[in-house]
């Protein structure tokens, strides 16, 4: 899984909008509108957070690659005990790349990563 | 349906003649569970009934105990003291309505975002971690040998369950493998195992704005294990609702809740040991997660929900990185 992949979600908006009305459909909307705001935030925001964890990861692992491959190695080493997790400069990566992430799907929510919040 | 309630009505409240309001309230596709008032001299009598749907299992992402289990561990953990919708009857087959069970209709507040910030609900935050250590400790009390056949489910058993769900339903993710690596070796010593809600979080619970706690909820997931599992769970962020810094759901203080696990003669649990199943909760959550995402990446549901939920696996991610460098 690598997903759900943008393409995922506008098909299901799509579909969502094309379906019949039904009683739920207050609820539906916000998701909806929800799904649009991660599509967008993706468009907007992504390509550079993607680029910059490109480069970080090829220094972690010394390889090039596109995102998914570098982040595949990532984390096979990881799971192979070839790359430790708990080094500074990993974790400092795993923890950009998530915050990354974050300010892409849910921008609002609360969490303590950094003392952003705690 | 509302016949077999009916013919049931003498034997739900002290001359029941009849039942009204009868109501699907929110439930998943193959747990149903249903509002209704009995007719009697005193008034109504408002009750719950949890019932096996006919339909086929849609989705179970977690092994719920029959009914007939889970109404006797609900009357167990009744008779230890904790506050539970009180078991009026274990259907039979005789009922007609299948595997199912009916207690009373509790009052209060299940809307864990209203509980966790809504002004209302101020009071209750003042009391509510001290009452849900008191109730943890009373749950976790109750005699082992009167539960019939639970499950035991250590910790490893827990970690190795939500590692290979997510080996199968995921891509590989590095958070998600240093999550791992940092339960392993942070596993803690092996407890005697206790009787463990499995669900207890904001959300599952039945608050009123002014006493607090007066039901825990769903019990369908009850197990022997660990009991700081139930600590770690209850802690998870996703359960905070936007309150970050009360740790305990988004309402108290982990002290809070410590204090009354203890008033209550609670065996004293760990910081650390908190901390891990919190960690295992989150896991489990975002395994959770892509688990829902899959039922709409296979096309069993079209719905934007399950395709979005799959995004929060980022919140997860989030949280678990927080937790393990806290840890440090």
């Amino acid at each position: 899984m690598r997903g759900p992949t943008k393409e995922e979600l506008v098909r299901a908006v799509s579909g969502w909008l094309a379906g019949e009305p039904t009683p739920a459909d207050g609820f539906h909307r916000k998701v909806a509108a929800n799904a649009m705001g991660i599509i967008e935030r993706e468009l907007t925001l992504w390509p550079a957070s993607e680029a910059a964890a490109i480069a970080r990861m090829s220094a972690i692992l010394g390889e090039t690659g596109d995102y998914d491959t570098l982040n595949d190695a990532l984390a096979e080493a990881i799971r192979n005990g070839g790359i430790d997790a708990n080094d500074p400069k990993v974790f400092a990566h795993l923890k950009q790349t998530a915050l990354d992430m974050l300010a892409v799907d849910q921008p609002r929510y609360r969490h303590a990563l950094n003392g952003a919040d705690q | 349906m509302a016949q077999r309630l009916e013919a049931l009505a003498p034997l739900l409240a002290e001359g029941g003649r009849g039942i009204g309001g009868l109501k699907r309230l929110t439930g998943g596709a193959s747990l149903e569970t249903w509002a209704f008032d009995v007719e009697s001299p005193d008034g109504l009598r408002a009750l719950i009934l949890r019932r096996r749907g006919d339909g086929e299992e849609a989705e179970v992402f977690e092994t719920s105990l029959p009914l007939p289990i889970e109404a006797r561990v609900l009357a167990a953990a009744q008779a230890a003291g904790a506050p539970v919708a009180e078991l009026v009857r274990d259907c039979g087959p005789g009922d007609g309505l299948g595997e199912a069970y009916i207690v009373t209709r509790v009052a209060g507040e299940t809307l864990g975002r209203r509980i966790a910030a809504g002004t209302a609900f101020a009071p209750a935050r003042e009391v509510l971690g001290r009452q849900c250590g008191e109730t943890l400790a009373r749950i976790h009390a109750v005699s082992v040998e009167a539960m019939p056949d639970l499950e035991v489910q250590n910790a490893q058993d827990v970690i190795d369950r939500y590692a290979d769900i997510y080996r199968k339903s995921s891509g590989p993710r590095p958070v998600m493998e240093a999550a791992l690596k940092w339960m392993q070796a942070n596993l803690p010593e092996a407890v005697t195992p206790r009787l463990v809600h499995g669900d207890f979080r904001n959300g599952n619970l039945m608050v009123e704005a002014d006493t607090g706690l007066t039901a825990v909820l769903d019990w369908e997931l009850a197990h022997l294990g660990d009991p700081a599992e139930d600590f770690g769970w209850l802690c998870v962020n996703s359960w905070r609702f936007g309150v970050t810094d009360k740790r305990v759901g988004g309402f108290a203080d982990l002290a809070d809740l410590l204090a009354g696990y203890k008033a209550v003669g609670g065996e004293a649990v760990s910081v650390e040991r908190v901390r891990f199943w919190e960690v295992v909760g989150t896991f489990k959550w975002a395994v959770i997660t892509m688990m829902m995402y899959q039922t709409f990446a296979t096309g069993a549901s079209a719905s934007v929900e399950r395709a979005v939920i799959g995004r929060r696996l980022s919140e997860c991610e989030v949280d678990l990185l927080a937790l393990m460098e806290g840890a440090n």
